[in-house]
């Protein structure tokens, strides 16, 4: 087990290293000269050159690569082109609510999808399957800010019983925290619902079939201790698959959830900084979600070890 | 959030809350004392002596002299056209004593004071003589000013929240508030600018109550927030931003004056603010080169353009001979960006063929600069929106700079212009001004430094809650009550 993870972390290097060099060359190609935007339109070509050297954009892309790699690997991401602060201290402040809103969602998309998946897969083919999977089409095609629209609406401004925007540190207390959650993550969660329950119930229906069940049920063991002592477990694999996946998702992909709600997170300070051309906050923001992304599939290997044997090696 | 090194609108904003200038504009447009007490104009017109207010400190508790003030001039010329001007003919800036300083001219004109007073593209924010020493182009990180707020540091999350708190050491002038000048009484104890991307997430934290102030809501949603009775619409700034379609003089087709002045012809200004805009309340049809509402609008030399009279552009292009050569239309993705389509629609009617290119806004920026031919990477035209106040005269209308390589991307070169410009930095009444700013504006059609497509404005829309929102160029939280 351990040299298998001694395997994983090792394997990661290449990925990030790769995420790290292509995104470096995407910024270099596709936006235009931060210089130019920084020095503004009064600028002499001195002048510009000046602020090209101050920010070591004059020198050649694999000489600037090596030197923000260096740095990155010490954990020095670099100052901020426009703010002028640590991008280490940009990240910081943004990782905040897209960790929550990412935990939170993922929990309510792991609580609901889960048992719905299962009941679905015991009553497959009858009408509470067809319903539920039903409402998981639903939830899967419905856009998310179209959700959100509706819940803003009605949760925040008809019943004024939820903030309509903004996010409230953990420290603010954790009622202050959840209730500027509750409608992103209503908003977001029911794609992860439908997702995790659609897998759910067609591994769980398939494990269902297996030998070991028939002669759990043969040995007189209770339908529910049939269905979550065996059934389940055995079906954990492609749904931790899911989750996995649906991490990554979260850390990086919701900035329009974040911007339809105000929430500060990694994603609009992405956004944000390409627009800008702020290129270490794009480098950095981006390698930050890639370790994320990699340290949560690693997380996943190896509770598919802990609950299969058969790929603890 | 150094106002010095960036032009940009929500760092102008910044620098009212917590810098204040030696003079501003009022109400009217006109020239006001603000941190100067008194100044003195010797009758050769070339030496102005200058005396601050009494009592005018710095956040730390410092007084302000006239070496601070001297140095904040010098950082703010280097980086201003206007400045850089002035500076040109400028043969001394000396300190006088501890609260008076000296600036003597090489010859007279009629826009240092104004310079001074303007609120854009680079207003003449004073900083300590510390803080004015950086270099212009280096960001300053000591956010120390003399205006009506203090700038909390510790509580600054870039690009999320900025807050200020009421400086209350701060002396405004006894006169009441106009415009950017008079008595900058601050009635509230703390303002915190949240920054949100969304629009519709705006209007709707407004209308909850969760914000007193929103900006710039956009126009499509201000019948949400007229229908809402706890929402105040104020117009606070009439000139608001004067749209313009732009042309590289230097890269074909758009090299050949003939085809620029059929471009006057093919476009009209109703189908572009109809398209970026919609309400009619919010915008008008403006003629002049001067933000319409100012003491030098006119439609010198613009009869019969602008209204789409398609044979007449037609004709024009075949006088020309244009073989066709496709204007390479650059236009941002996201809100604004259907000017485009407009743009290109309407040149399409009037004889051109356009090649549209659409990209993210800061490619679009740093292409602006590309001196590329407009096959090879360049282009031929784009449109963009200065504020109204950038637009008053033929000086701070940086599209009407035709100094060639040094002018704004687009590079007209004409000689004839930048006299006329120079007429009228060396006019020095009211008469002579408007005289050279007319003519300035002749030429300026003539040679197509640029085509006015439209002005709007957007209202600042707040709670009912609160009052005392001030007309002017640029959105100012003195004055503001919240009940």
């Amino acid at each position: 087990m351990a040299s298998a993870l001694v395997g994983r972390l090792a394997a990661m290097v290449p990925v990030l290293l790769t995420v790290a060099a292509t995104v470096f060359l995407l910024l270099r190609i596709g936006i235009g000269d931060p210089a130019a935007s920084m020095a503004g339109d009064a600028a002499s070509t001195a002048q510009l050159a000046a602020i090209r050297t101050q920010f070591g954009l004059d020198q050649p892309v694999a000489v600037q690569f090596a030197t923000w790699l260096g740095h990155a690997a010490r954990g020095d991401l670099g100052t901020s082109f426009y703010f002028r602060v640590p991008v280490a201290d940009l990240i910081g402040e943004r990782f905040g609510p897209t960790v929550s809103l990412a935990a939170l969602t993922l929990a309510v998309a792991v609580a609901l999808g889960v048992p719905l998946g299962v009941a679905a897969a015991n009553r497959r083919g009858r009408w509470l399957d067809r319903t539920l999977m039903g409402f998981t089409v639903v939830g899967f095609s419905a856009p998310s800010f179209v959700v959100a629209y509706a819940c803003v609406y009605i949760f925040a401004i008809r019943l004024g019983w939820l903030p309509v925007q903004g996010y409230a540190p953990l420290s603010a207390g954790l009622g202050t925290w959840l209730a500027h959650l509750v409608l992103p993550v209503l908003s977001l969660a029911p794609v992860y619902v439908a997702v995790i329950a659609r897998m759910t119930r067609a591994s769980v229906a398939e494990t269902l079939g297996e030998d070991y069940v028939r002669t759990a049920r043969a040995k007189g063991a209770a339908p529910v201790r049939v269905l979550l002592r065996h059934a389940l477990p055995n079906a954990a694999a492609p749904v931790l698959t899911v989750i996995g996946v649906a991490i990554g998702l979260l850390m990086g992909g919701v900035v329009v959830i974040e911007n339809v709600f105000n929430l500060p997170g990694l994603g609009r300070l992405v956004v944000d900084s390409v627009v800008a051309g702020d290129y270490p906050v794009v480098q950095g923001a981006i390698l930050v979600s890639a370790v994320i992304c990699l340290g949560a599939n690693l997380a996943i290997d190896i509770v598919y070890g802990l609950i299969d044997p058969r790929i603890r090696t | 959030m150094d106002p010095i090194w960036t032009n940009s609108r929500p760092t102008r904003n910044h620098g009212y809350m917590i810098y204040d200038t030696l003079f501003a504009l009022d109400r009217d447009g006109k020239v006001a004392p603000q941190m100067v007490d008194r100044y003195d104009v010797s009758p050769d017109r070339l030496v102005y002596t200058f005396t601050l207010r009494d009592g005018l400190l710095w956040h730390d508790g410092q007084p302000v002299t006239a070496e601070d003030c001297v140095a904040s001039i010098r950082r703010w010329a280097a980086k201003d056209s206007l400045g850089q001007k002035l500076m040109a003919i400028t043969r001394a800036i000396d300190v006088v004593d501890a609260k008076s300083f000296r600036i003597t001219l090489t010859k007279p004109t009629g826009v240092l004071l104004f310079g001074l007073a303007k609120p854009s593209s680079y207003p003449a924010f004073m900083m300590p003589k510390r803080v004015a020493e950086t270099d212009p182009f280096k960001q300053i990180t000591d956010y120390t000013g003399s205006g009506p707020f203090v700038f909390k540091t510790d509580e600054w999350q870039p690009g999320v929240k900025a807050v200020y708190v009421k400086f209350d050491k701060y002396k405004p002038r006894d006169e009441p508030p106009s415009g950017l000048a008079g008595g900058k009484k601050v009635n509230v104890d703390r303002v915190v600018w949240l920054s949100m991307p969304d629009p519709q997430a705006q209007v709707n934290a407004l209308a909850a109550g969760e914000i007193d102030y929103l900006e710039m809501p956009l126009v499509d949603l201000l019948p949400l927030l007229r229908d809402d009775k706890n929402v105040r619409l104020t117009e606070y700034n009439p000139l608001g931003i004067m749209m313009a379609f732009r042309m590289n003089h230097t890269t074909k087709p758009f090299d050949d004056p003939k085809i620029r002045q059929a471009v006057w012809y093919a476009l009209n200004q109703r189908d572009f603010m109809a398209a970026a805009v919609g309400d009619p309340k919010q915008y008008r049809i403006c003629k002049s080169m001067y933000a319409c509402g100012t003491a030098f609008e006119t439609n010198v030399g613009m009869e019969g353009k602008l209204e789409s009279t398609v044979d007449k552009s037609k004709a024009l292009l075949k006088e020309a001979g244009y073989d066709g050569t496709p204007v390479v239309l650059i236009q941002f993705t996201g809100l604004g960006s259907n000017i485009g389509p407009v743009a290109k629609a309407l040149l399409e009617r009037g004889g051109f063929k356009v090649d549209m290119q659409v990209s993210d806004i800061a490619t679009w920026v740093a292409r602006q600069k590309s001196r590329a031919p407009s096959n090879a990477g360049g282009w031929s035209a784009f449109m963009t929106g200065p504020t109204g106040i950038d637009t008053i005269n033929p000086l701070v209308v940086d599209m009407m700079d035709a100094s060639c390589d040094k002018a704004q991307p687009g590079w007209p070169c004409d000689a004839e212009l930048e006299k006329l410009r120079q007429a009228f930095m060396d006019a020095t009444d009211l008469e002579a001004q408007k005289a050279a700013a007319d003519a300035a504006q002749k030429r300026a059609v003539e040679i197509s430094t640029h085509i006015p497509i439209g002005q709007f404005h957007v209202p600042i829309a707040t709670r009912s809650t609160v009052e005392g929102v001030i007309e002017a160029p640029a959105p100012v939280f003195w004055n503001l009550v919240k009940h």
